[in-house]
């Protein structure tokens, strides 16, 4: 027991560890799949963004282009009308007015000239016009010492190069009060002389909007950057400021995001993935503005944004994941369950079928093998031969005040249910007859105990009966049990029996009873359906035909066949018939011979003589004395003369040959001969203390052979069955005893 | 049990009188001697004074009768009273020999 725990438990554990590895198994195929199939569309959807960002980059890039070269084309044109009030700074005020009043995108208009130009405007001259809170239009002259325009970009590169410029943005503190780039270009006079530059404000944050305004993309925004780094354009126009990219730096920046700076910086173009301070991450495209600018354009896309879907689908697939590994744990779980019960059954299972084998064994124990006390008027015999599994057979038989109870019965189904019930048929049975001695009234008993606590709707065929031995009277109940063979006058039959329904059916189902009185050598085979049920290999049961026709062929052999014998022709017969079929149920046969006695005995004698045949005169003379007193005919005289001879006459010649003295002489042994008579019949029984010597089992002759062919034996027994109703032979304690019974009279 | 030998003609008739039974077979056995010796002429068992027959008679009829078809003879029955036929009949006897 202690082993069989611990090998439980060790199987337990390997069931466990089988499990987890299961579960991991299938968890890193599920992450494997799962990763690849992110990675597939992660690669797809950048594809898929860098393309189209890489596009919208390009046409914001044109867009900004055209805008430039427009504002460009504007300040060329402008430049043209200025020409001609070089002389008149007053009326340049108004122009500029007027040219802000056109152009709604430009911020602010001006134009500084080379020192000391209008002398009588003193040494700085800067006529400027700018936009305030919406359309209102302010001039005013900006040149002072404070405010020494020859110092500043837009007027000193024009100034060195003779060409236009955009200059770095930055923040205008004394005019427009905001952030602005400002294109400049210089302005000569008819002699070719530069005499001033004229300049344009762009507002940085009309600039940002502007481009931001008809982004195909919300997860993607449009930045700008000047040629040494400065925030052009940007979502976030809070932002904007004069400071360079780098004087911004600190150290958590990502250094990518620098060194994409410098690229952009430098007129270059490509793709950097960076990570912003705040942790967030970005795909950024960059490419130069295609015009004198030297500005570089960047889009910048978020992932968090342009993967969102693809992070949806993600956390999606990882609860499915962890659902599927749950699902599978949980299945696991339950199988390990199901396995372990399956297991714990099977072990059940063994030990039921243990206990199942000592169980029938029980019950093969409970069933009779032989009469409680012998009986001169009846010979039983019954066996079971059983099937593989437990089935429901029963059979009983007893004698209680000189009475035969029989039972034979067949138990629906099998198994276990089919052999408990039985056991209990078989108590009801007994204890019922103990008490009651009319087979219908045990039937109606036990039928209404097996209807109250037949719970399983079993049901029992059942044929009982109940011989009374010294008159031969025969009360019998059948409760839907295949009929009995009977056999009567050497004529084998199917009796008749009475339509009654099986046991545990209807409680209140009234038996019909029957009758019949047994006459000398009356014999009963009852059988289950065992027999007639069994199949060979061409799926053809015996059959009641075949059962009847083999106990029919065995009565007709000499001897008489003893109820032994005839269970043991019929079950080797059904088993040939079965061949390697597997019996499927329960054979169960009994049989029984009834030995009518004799009636009120009107003679009794007897006489004993030395096994000489010598004495057979004495003998003849003795059964003479005997059927004379009787008054016998003639012809019964001497036939009963002669039969008891013949069978005298066998056991003075064969009883004895083999037994010899202790100094070697022959025994001379003794023979014994009783006669008991009533009115009708008389009984010679010849006793011997020889060899065991059955006279009816050597064999007949055959009184049709020819001469030639006649065998001088065996004429003996032949006479005596010819002669005589009936021959029984037992062997008792040492002695051999042949009885023979004939009618005398009528 | 008494039994005599005659030739008549050219005939053995041996005639049966009282009891065959078991006892009275072994000893007729031995007065029928001369039947067995017999090999040319035909012989009749009269049985018209024999009351009783057992098997050990029927064997020594059938010894004589066997003994005929050996050597050629016929072997005849007469007088049989209706009882000895009924076991002549009973064990097939009654067609083996030839009866007068």
């Amino acid at each position: 027991m202690k082993n069989k725990t611990k090998s439980s438990v060790d199987h337990q554990t390997l069931q466990s560890r089988y499990n987890l590895a299961m579960i991991i198994f299938t968890a890193l195929i599920l992450i494997g799949v799962f990763l690849y199939t992110y990675n597939i569309a992660q690669t797809g959807l950048e594809r898929a963004v860098e393309g189209r960002s890489k596009g919208e980059l390009r046409s914001q890039c044109l867009d900004l282009e055209n805008k430039l070269n427009m504002i460009e084309a504007l300040v060329s044109n402008y430049a043209r009308e200025v020409k001609d009030d070089l002389n008149d700074p007053d009326e340049l005020f108004n122009n500029h007015k007027q040219f802000l009043e056109e152009n709604t995108d430009i911020e602010g208009c001006f134009m500084a000239f080379i020192p000391d130009y209008f002398p009588q405007k003193g040494r700085w001259f800067e006529c400027y016009a700018v936009r305030r809170d919406g359309n209102r239009i302010e001039t005013q002259q900006m040149g002072s010492a404070q405010h020494d325009y020859t110092q500043m970009e837009f007027y000193t590169t024009p100034m060195r190069t003779g060409k236009p410029v955009w200059c770095e943005p930055y923040h205008d503190d004394d005019g427009a009060h905001m952030m602005l780039t400002t294109y400049s270009m210089p302005i000569k006079d008819d002699s070719g002389r530069m005499v001033a530059v004229l300049a344009v404000d762009i507002s940085l944050d009309w600039l940002s909007t502007y481009l931001n305004s008809d982004l195909r993309y919300k997860s993607s925004y449009l930045m700008l950057l000047s040629r040494e780094g400065r925030l052009l354009a940007y979502p976030d126009t809070l932002l904007l400021n004069d400071k360079t990219v780098q004087e911004l730096d600190n150290k958590k920046r990502d250094p990518k995001v620098n060194e994409m700076n410098q690229r952009m910086m430098a007129g270059e173009s490509g793709m950097v993935r960076v990570k912003a301070e705040n942790g967030e991450k970005a795909l950024v495209i960059f490419k130069p503005v295609d015009n004198e600018t030297g500005w570089s354009m960047a889009i910048v896309c978020r992932e968090k944004e342009v993967y969102g879907d693809l992070y949806h689908v993600g956390n999606v697939l990882i609860m499915l994941m962890l659902g599927a590994l749950a699902a599978l744990a949980l299945m696991l779980w339950y199988a390990t369950r199901s396995v372990n019960k399956l297991e714990a059954a099977n072990n059940e299972k063994r030990r039921i079928d243990g206990e199942l084998a000592i169980a029938a064994n029980i019950q093969m124990g409970m069933l009779p093998t032989k009469l409680n006390k012998t009986h001169d008027n009846i010979q039983v015999h019954a066996a079971l031969v059983p099937a593989k599994e437990v089935g429901g057979d029963l059979f009983d038989f007893y004698i209680r005040n000189e009475k035969l109870f029989f039972c034979v019965g067949d138990v629906s189904g099998k198994g276990v249910p089919a052999s408990l019930l039985m056991a209990v048929t078989r108590s009801l049975f007994r204890s019922l007859s103990m008490h009651e001695s009319n087979p219908t009234r045990i039937i109606t008993t036990m039928n209404q105990t097996m209807v109250e606590t037949n719970e399983a709707n079993m049901f029992v065929t059942l044929f009982a009966g109940v011989i009374d031995l010294p008159t031969g009277e025969m009360r019998f109940c059948n409760a839907g049990h295949t009929p009995p063979v009977f056999i009567h006058d050497g004529q084998a039959s199917f009796m008749e029996i009475s339509a009654n329904l099986p046991l545990g059916v209807f409680a209140d189902f009234t038996y019909k009873g029957q009758q019949l009185t047994l006459t000398d050598n009356d014999a009963i085979v009852i059988y289950t359906d065992g027999v007639t049920e069994a199949f060979n290999s061409l799926h053809e049961q015996f059959g009641e035909q075949r059962t009847l026709d083999e106990m029919q062929k065995i009565e007709g052999l000499a001897p008489l066949p003893s109820p032994a014998q005839q269970i043991e022709h019929l079950i080797h017969e059904v088993q040939q018939f079965s061949g390697d079929n597997m019996q499927s149920d329960d054979i169960s046969i009994l049989a029984l011979r009834y030995v009518r006695p004799l009636d009120e005995v009107v003679l009794q004698n007897k006489i004993v003589l030395p096994a000489d045949i010598q004495q057979v005169g004495r003998l003849n003379e003795w059964v003479d004395d005997v059927t004379s007193r009787l008054g016998a005919d003639e012809e019964a005289a001497m036939n009963l003369r002669l039969a008891v001879e013949e069978a005298v006459v066998n056991v003075m010649n064969y009883a004895y040959k083999n037994e010899k003295n202790s100094d070697g002489t022959p025994v001379q042994g003794i023979v014994e001969v009783q006669a008991i008579a009533d009115k009708h019949e008389v009984v010679f029984t010849v006793i011997d203390s020889g060899s065991p010597f059955d006279p009816t089992a050597i064999p007949d002759v055959d009184p049709t052979l020819p001469v030639e062919e006649r065998p001088i034996g065996g004429l003996g027994i032949f006479l005596m069955r010819q002669l005589t109703d009936s021959i029984n032979y037992k062997r008792v304690g040492e002695q051999n005893v042949t009885r023979l019974r004939k009618k005398y009279s009528n | 049990m008494k039994t005599t030998i005659q030739q008549i003609d050219q005939q053995l008739v041996a005639f049966l009188e009282g009891e065959l039974d078991t006892a009275a077979a072994v000893e007729a056995q031995k007065q029928l001697k001369p039947l067995f010796d017999n090999t040319t002429l035909d012989t009749v068992l009269d049985c018209t004074e024999l009351q009783y027959i057992s098997s050990s008679g029927l064997r020594l009829f059938l010894s004589i009768l066997k003994n005929g078809k050996t050597n050629g003879f016929n072997v005849q029955l007469k007088g049989l009273n209706p009882d000895l036929v009924k076991v002549f009949k009973m064990t097939g006897f009654y067609s083996l020999f030839e009866i007068l």
